[in-house]
Parts: C-alpha cells; sequence; structure tokens
C-alpha cells in the first residue's frame, strides 16, 4: 500500500524472490548453453542463445500459469503468487531477447522490411507441416507486451481491477499461441521426442491445476445459504468461523467474507480493490483484515483501509442469533461503517 | 498479401511512434492531471510507465483531454448492488 507511485516497491521478500529468479534463469540459460553446445556441437551462439532465451520463457510461463490454481488449491503456495508480475515482465524481457534475436538472425539481412518478413518470409499458411510459425510468436509477444506494460499499480488502479484481470486473462491467447508457435515450428526440425513430451507434460500440468481450482472454487459458490423473512442469511455457526479468519459465501453475485475477531462478527466484499485478492483467505492482522496477496488491509467493521490510504470494499449487515451467523445480502457502499454482531458467550475454537 | 502486411507494419509503427512521443509527454505533464497518486511520484515510476502509455496512448489522451481528475471507481456486483436504491 503507498500513497505515491514508485517504479518498483522493493521490500525484503521481492528482494529474496527476485534474487532467485535471476539466479535460477542465470544458472538455465548457462547450462542450456553448455549442454546445446556439446550435444549441438555445429549450433552457432546465437542459435543456441535464440533456443534458450526461448525455452526460458516458454518454461516460465508454465511456472506463472500454474502458480494461480496452486495458490488456489494449496495455501502453501501463496508467497509464489506476492510477486508474480515480477515473473510475468522477466518472461516478457526473455521473450523480447528470443524475438529479437531471432529477428536479426532471420530477418534483417534482406531488402524486405524485418517486420514484413516475418510474415512474408514463409508463404505457406495453407500447410500444417510448413505453416509459418514466427507470426504466431509475433502476436503472442504483443500479447506479453502489453500486459508486461501494464504491470505497474498505476495502471491497476487507472483500468481498475476487472478491465486489468480481463485484460492479464489474454495470458491464455499467448499461450495458446505459444503452443503453436512451438508446435509448428521447434518440434517439426526435432528428431528426438524429449521436446514434444516436455510439451506435453508443461500442458498437462496448466490444464489439470486450472480444471482442479474450477472445481473446488465452484463447490464453495455452489452453496446456496438459507434465506429468513428479514431477509438476512444463515452462514453457519459462530465456531465455524476460526478466530481471526472467515468463513465465504455467495451473496448477491459476489463472494462476502464473514470475519470474525475480538468476539464480534464482521462481513466484507470478498474482493479486495487493489488485484481483486480474496480477502476471505486472508488473516486479521492488527486488528485489520489483510488480502493474502499483497497485504492490502481493511477495517472490519467499516471495509475502509486504515488512514492515509483510500482504499474501500463493501459492508455488509451481520447478526448472530443463537450461535449461527446471519448476513443481510444487500451491500452498503465501500467503506460504511457495519455495527459489529456481538457473540454472547465463549466460542469453541477450531482448528486452523 | 504483400501489401495487406506492409499497411499493416506501417499502420504497426506509426501507431508507436505516435504513443511514444505521447507517452513521454504524458508522463511529463499528463500522468497527474488524471490520477491523484501521480504527483510527487518518482522518476523510476515514470519511466516504467511509458511503454504501457505507448500502447494505450488514445486511453490515456482521451482522459487527459476530458480533465479526468481521478481514475474510474471499480465495478462489481456487490459495488453495483450498494449504489442500488432497495
Amino acid at each position: 500500500m503507498s500513497l505515491h507511485y514508485v517504479a518498483v516497491g522493493w521490500n525484503r521478500q521481492k528482494k529474496i524472490y527476485d534474487s532467485i529468479l535471476a539466479g535460477s534463469l542465470t544458472l538455465y540459460l548457462a547450462l542450456f548453453a553448455l549442454l546445446g553446445s556439446l550435444v549441438h556441437p555445429n549450433a552457432t551462439i546465437e542459435t543456441l542463445l535464440i533456443r534458450g532465451f526461448g525455452t526460458a520463457a516458454f518454461l516460465l510461463l508454465h511456472v506463472i500459469l500454474c502458480i494461480g490454481p496452486l495458490a488456489r488449491l494449496d495455501r502453501r503456495f501463496l508467497p509464489l503468487l506476492y510477486n508474480r508480475r515480477h515473473l510475468g515482465v522477466t518472461m516478457f524481457l526473455l521473450a523480447l531477447t528470443h524475438g529479437v534475436f531471432s529477428i536479426v538472425q532471420f530477418h534483417a539481412q534482406g531488402d524486405e522490411n524485418p517486420l514484413a518478413s516475418i510474415f512474408l518470409a514463409n508463404r505457406r499458411y495453407a500447410s500444417l507441416a510448413d505453416f509459418p510459425f514466427q507470426p504466431l510468436g509475433f502476436f503472442a509477444l504483443l500479447i506479453l507486451f502489453l500486459m508486461a506494460s501494464t504491470s505497474h499499480d498505476f495502471w491497476l488502479r487507472n483500468l481498475t481491477a476487472p478491465v486489468w484481470k480481463r485484460l492479464h486473462m489474454m495470458v491464455y491467447a499467448a499461450y495458446g499461441l505459444l503452443v503453436a508457435h512451438v508446435t509448428l515450428g521447434a518440434l517439426q526440425s526435432e528428431r528426438s521426442p524429449v521436446l514434444a513430451v516436455l510439451l506435453g507434460i508443461g500442458m498437462a500440468c496448466v490444464l489439470s491445476l486450472h480444471l482442479a481450482a474450477a472445481a473446488k472454487e465452484r463447490r464453495v459458490d455452489e452453496r446456496q445459504p438459507a434465506t429468513g423473512g428479514d431477509g438476512f442469511v444463515e452462514v453457519c455457526a459462530v465456531e465455524k468461523i476460526p478466530l481471526n479468519r472467515a468463513v465465504t459465501v455467495s451473496l448477491g453475485g459476489e463472494r462476502v467474507a464473514v470475519f470474525r475477531y475480538d468476539g464480534k462478527v464482521s462481513a466484507l466484499s470478498n474482493v479486495c480493490q487493489h488485484q481483486n485478492g480474496p480477502l476471505g483467505e486472508g488473516r486479521i492482522v492488527d486488528g485489520c483484515v489483510t488480502c493474502p496477496w499483497h497485504g492490502y488491509q481493511y477495517l472490519p467493521d467499516c471495509g475502509a483501509a486504515p488512514p492515509p490510504f483510500t482504499e474501500k470494499v463493501p459492508t455488509f449487515r451481520t447478526r448472530v442469533v443463537d450461535g449461527k451467523v446471519y448476513v443481510h445480502p444487500k451491500p452498503f457502499p465501500a467503506g460504511t461503517r457495519c455495527e459489529p454482531a456481538r457473540i454472547d458467550g465463549n466460542v469453541q475454537e477450531v482448528a486452523v | 498479401m504483400t501489401a495487406a502486411v506492409h499497411i499493416f507494419v506501417w499502420a504497426f509503427t506509426a501507431y508507436l511512434a505516435a504513443g511514444f512521443v505521447f507517452a513521454v509527454l504524458f508522463v511529463i505533464f499528463g500522468a497527474q492531471r488524471i490520477d491523484s497518486q501521480a504527483p510527487g511520484s518518482t522518476l523510476g515510476f515514470r519511466a516504467i510507465v511509458i511503454p504501457g502509455a505507448t500502447a494505450l496512448w488514445p486511453l490515456l489522451l482521451a482522459r487527459w483531454t476530458r480533465g479526468v481528475g481521478d481514475p474510474p471507481g471499480e465495478r462489481n456486483a456487490h459495488r453495483n448492488s450498494s449504489l442500488r436504491e432497495v
């Protein structure tokens, strides 16, 4: 959380994260060049660099695509999500290096404009075996550029999180284009099945993790709470909400996070204003609901970030009757204070 | 096909060139006009916004010329519902 923009909001965790990333990529590229020169002694250094940066970018894209569903399935992966935007920008820079080297190597020597040459050098668009795969990589790189260049919080705030997220969902289009780029390109000239098997494993991982995460999310949203005559809906027994944590319930087309803390219950819209992270999967830290993705904080009774910050989320009326928690599905405007429901008596704590 | 590709490449290059010129002006003069968090921001922030402003310059130009003082409010089911009368 910040009142003014900075280029990169460095902190200790981000520095560790980025150091591991830089070290891993350096090691990967060095090993790729070493092994590549041993397996393909006739390959030029330019070719090894093009392949090395291309495979590193594609591998990192798989990691990036797997982090989201992994974090949905198991909270232990949440730290990887924290700095995923740095992974995305790094992946774009690797892909850009691959693209620039390829254009210089294959399209900059003739009379044709190098960009036009990408589309015109091979015109066998009707052939599957000889399909011009480079335009696919070009369009994928354009999408990755759009995503990397809008990754800063300035864009998140100015496009608003829902629009920003839809823009960044284009990563799946880029992934599809890159799978076709690799399948119609590198795989066509490859005699060993290793690359094809690795690509198959990568696609299977991405697909299966997304399906598993989607199934888990669907189960949460399918739970239909019972509605009482006064409009309040029953959410759960008080003891089902762990202390300083939340239970989520789908109400009014979106999830509501119902928190228990200090003998009280408050309900907020589950959608963090920063990057639409799931507030209900966060905890109450220092008296504030804390988003598990990037640590944005909100006061539980009013859904507003503590001053001087300005983020706000809608709030809901709550009530506790006979040990059961009820929430009214009509939200109040973001930042509106709602009197928390008091819990009478002791609550048997559940292990988290 | 050759003509279509050349038109595409020309339009693409022209769009990015115009966008880059706009982006430089925007980060110097425009960012603080459309976003209250931009005044007082670092030089690094302004440099890092240039590629995105180059890509999305029509959007920023429209907002800048309309004199919008702050980003639009977020819309989702709860926020929309909270603003409707019962």
